[in-house]
């Protein structure tokens, strides 16, 4: 579904993203983990078409990003992890408008599913200007699932969400995914990560340091099958000197199935 | 200091971050500089050696730099109104600034600054080459360059004085839940009004000569170097820059520094007991709940999408936008009152014959571009910058960002067309031009039009800028500097292609078939060929940079 190849990207001298090569498959949840300055945004802004690769290159679906964008991106559904909205036009008139750039007949039932879903049936009539954070979160869930995306990506998605948000789009992600979808989310919450990835990869300065599901990345980091994922996490990510037996490096990041 | 410098800085991080365009704005905006100051040199030494009227030139040229200042100032006054609740209240800064232990006045004058940055810092500009030529033309001492730079800069504070107090009570005093929308519609409407009430002045009575007097232009001048404001601010800038020509100090400057220091401390005052509270007010003011009907697509928008595709959903996303967004509607309030005042200095200037008439109709295509250029500045430039923040949702989203480009366009097209082919067939009927020219002149209009929204979409599409803390700097960045200098270039061709079809109409008022001869098609052919290039250019540019866009 997501094949991304020797990814690069550079912001002037800063390197953000290092040859990064990652696969995923229909049907499959990923999370995309890493400390801050990971280049995890990064890569989620080159998949989405906000940022440009320096080289290397992308496909979503089949389709290069870079010389089938509008392919690529009718494939895709993403949700920022601070949407953003024009405050002066309700949430029915923003779906309408996603629905209309994105050439979508008979979207109406469609909307009011996705209000009703994400509880925003009753304030859809409302400016945007007057919601809460967690409501244009939910809102922006609405916008990236209006052309039923095959590829879902979401950076920092339960970041405003109250408990039942959670507990919501946390069955959301695992039905996407039953349904034949694919979904690559950003995370700093590793409690969530671990409940509902079918695989976790692991960036530090740029790279992919670890990827694998629970099991292959324990196995690869040597640490006892109780280990939580915060516990690999850490591992990974502290520097050497702090760890003992150090981080996988670039070559031995095929810690578990790469597809 | 410390948030002066941070402004400073980050203004100039953005002004460097092209720095091509950066070095044709300076470099266009070093011509016309250089241009006034020697044109102005030029002038007041003709004037002083003209041998008729040498002995009331230095009264012409006091009188003048007094129009200028009261011009200018009026100008400072009328962007003030305009942009004070935005800058004042409506900078995304503020809830930063105020979050932490800084005095609020502090933060305030900050404000207060940026915005006589923002509405008197191209007046300034304009002004400062004009007292250069003024003293370089006299030979005046170097006291005079010091005390006249003072002098314009003590004058334009005023009005960034009153539209900061003006704005400090609207807004403490406006109808809870719809703050910062009342005071923005009144703030507005002010500017409307300080408009026309200068217009009430009617200065054209001075120029109600007797044609057959071949005396008139002596009687004219001498009629105008009596006509003094000595009341007005404007007036003691005069005295005092000009008592400073032979090194003396003027009793005004002190006036003109005390005024503003008083205006400036009694904001300050006001500043510590409301702008803290008004703030807070304007926060509540998130309008309550309004619920819109959601039962179904309206017509129109429907009829939008079926003819025009995403190009369709954007137009209608941007009119909701447009008619609910009192910053964006109301400029048109602005817009209609300088096209009324327009028509009304246009009927009011005595015309006696044919050819003065058809001389004002020639001018008066060449004074349309510029009023179009100005317009364009702040309604179509700034248009794809509007997206703003939610620019990343449009740019996940499977379209080309031409059809964003063609949408701002044809959004704003309308609105400029409509003002410009009024005012060039308004001026066609007003002073009853001859057919050549009462033909030209709404066709001439109708191509600027055409042109300079082209252009300022493009411009505007190509020098994004979707993180600012409030619309007004929009106006003041590199790319608007190069738009306002290409569409100066656009509107000088534009000039010089429709100088033939003019000296037509002067030597021979009575032809009426001049547009259809060879010569008349030719110039009509050249016409849509620059406005063309001037149009899609631009697009097909801005539409191509965002493509390239990242955020």
């Amino acid at each position: 579904m997501l094949e991304i190849t020797n990814l690069t990207k550079r912001y002037g001298r800063t390197l953000a993203v290092d040859r990064l090569d990652l696969n995923t498959a229909a049907g499959e949840v990923l999370a995309l983990l890493g400390p801050n300055g990971a280049g995890k945004t990064t890569t989620i802004r080159c998949v989405t078409g906000l940022a440009r690769p320096t080289s290397g290159s992308i496909r979503i679906a089949g389709h290069d990003v870079a010389a089938e964008p509008l392919a690529a991106k009718a494939a895709t559904g993403f949700v920022p992890d601070r949407a953003w909205f024009y405050p002066k036009v309700t949430a029915h008139e923003l779906l309408r408008y996603v629905a209309g750039l994105r050439k979508l007949e008979d979207a109406e039932a469609r909307i009011g599913e996705l209000l009703e879903r994400f509880k925003l049936a009753r304030h859809s009539g409302a400016l945007i200007e007057t919601y809460s954070h967690g409501m244009r979160q939910r809102l922006a869930f609405c916008a990236a699932l209006l052309g039923r995306p095959k590829l879902f990506v979401a950076d920092e998605p339960m970041v405003g969400l109250d408990v039942q948000g959670h507990r919501e789009v946390k069955k959301l992600f695992r039905e996407l995914a039953a349904d034949g979808g694919t979904v690559i989310l950003t995370t700093h919450t590793l409690a969530v990560a671990e409940e509902i990835a079918d695989r976790i990869a692991v960036m530090d300065h740029g790279r992919l340091i670890a990827l694998g599901t629970m099991a292959e990345l324990r196995s690869a980091t040597r640490q006892a099958d109780t280990a939580s994922l915060e516990d690999l996490f850490l591992h990974l990510t502290e520097p050497e000197d702090d760890q003992g037996s150090g981080a996988l490096g670039p070559d031995e990041t095929a810690a578990g199935t790469r597809r | 200091m410390t948030l002066v410098a941070l402004r400073l800085r980050g203004a100039l991080r953005s002004l460097t971050a092209r720095p091509a365009w950066l070095v044709g704005a300076a470099l266009l905006l070093g011509g016309v500089t250089y241009g006034a100051y020697r044109g102005v040199r030029a002038a007041v030494g003709w004037l002083y050696a003209y041998p008729l009227i040498d002995t009331i030139a230095p009264a012409v040229t006091q009188r003048s730099l007094e129009g200028l200042f009261l011009m200018l100032m009026a100008a400072v006054l009328f962007s003030v109104l305009v942009a004070s609740i935005g800058t004042l209240y409506g900078s995304d800064d503020l809830e930063f600034l105020l979050a932490h232990p800084v005095s609020t006045a502090r933060i305030f004058g900050m404000k207060v600054l940026e915005l006589f940055v923002n509405a008197a810092g191209l007046p300034l500009l304009f002004t400062l080459p004009v007292l250069a030529g003024v003293g370089t033309a006299l030979q005046a001492q170097p006291l005079f360059y010091l005390v006249s730079t003072l002098a314009a800069v003590a004058l334009y504070s005023l009005p960034v004085t009153l539209g900061s107090l003006l704005a400090l009570v609207l807004v403490r005093f406006s109808p809870a839940g719809r703050v910062r929308e009342v005071a923005t519609a009144v703030s507005i409407s002010a500017a409307a009004a300080a408009l026309l009430g200068l217009r009430a002045l009617r200065p054209e009575q001075l120029l109600r000569l007797d044609p057959d007097d071949t005396e008139a232009f002596e009687t004219f001048l001498t009629a105008f170097s009596r006509l003094e404001i000595g009341w007005l601010p404007p007036a003691w800038a005069t005295n005092a820059s000009w008592a400073a020509q032979d090194g003396q100090l003027h009793a005004a400057l002190g006036a003109l520094l005390l005024l503003g220091g008083l205006g400036l401390a009694l904001t300050g005052v006001l500043a510590r007991v409301a702008f803290s509270r008004g703030w807070v007010r304007s926060l509540d003011a998130t309008p309550a709940v309004r619920f819109r009907r959601s039962d179904g697509m309206p017509a129109w928008e429907r009829l939008l999408l079926r003819a025009l595709g995403p190009t369709g959903a954007f137009i209608a996303k941007d009119a909701r936008v447009f008619t609910r967004d009192v910053q964006q509607w109301s400029q048109v309030i602005v817009l209609a009152a300088l096209a009324g005042v327009y028509f009304v200095s246009l009927a009011a200037i005595p015309v006696p014959t044919q050819q003065f008439r058809d001389v004002m109709g020639a001018m008066n295509i060449a004074f349309v571009s510029f009023i179009v250029a100005g317009v364009a500045l702040r309604m179509a430039y700034p248009s794809v910058s509007y997206e703003a923040g939610s620019y990343w949702l449009l740019q996940t989203q499977p379209v080309r960002q031409r059809h964003l480009v063609l949408a701002k366009f044809l959004f704003v097209l309308p609105l400029m067309l409509v003002l410009a082919v009024g005012l060039g067939v308004a001026a066609g009927r007003v002073l009853d031009l001859s057919p050549t020219l009462a033909f030209g002149a709404p066709v001439a209009a109708g191509f600027s039009a055409l042109g300079l929204t082209g252009l300022a979409v493009g411009m505007g599409a190509a020098h994004p800028r979707f993180r600012y803390t409030n619309p007004n700097e929009l106006a003041m960045t590199p790319g608007a500097l190069a738009f306002m200098g290409l569409a100066l270039v656009y509107a000088t061709l534009t000039t010089l292609l429709l100088a033939r079809p003019a000296w037509t109409a002067l030597r021979q008022p009575s032809v009426t078939a001049y547009w259809s001869s060879p010569e008349g098609l030719g110039v009509l052919g050249g016409l849509t060929v620059l406005t063309l290039l001037a149009t899609l250019l631009p697009l097909w540019h801005g539409a191509r940079h965002l493509e390239r866009f990242e955020q």
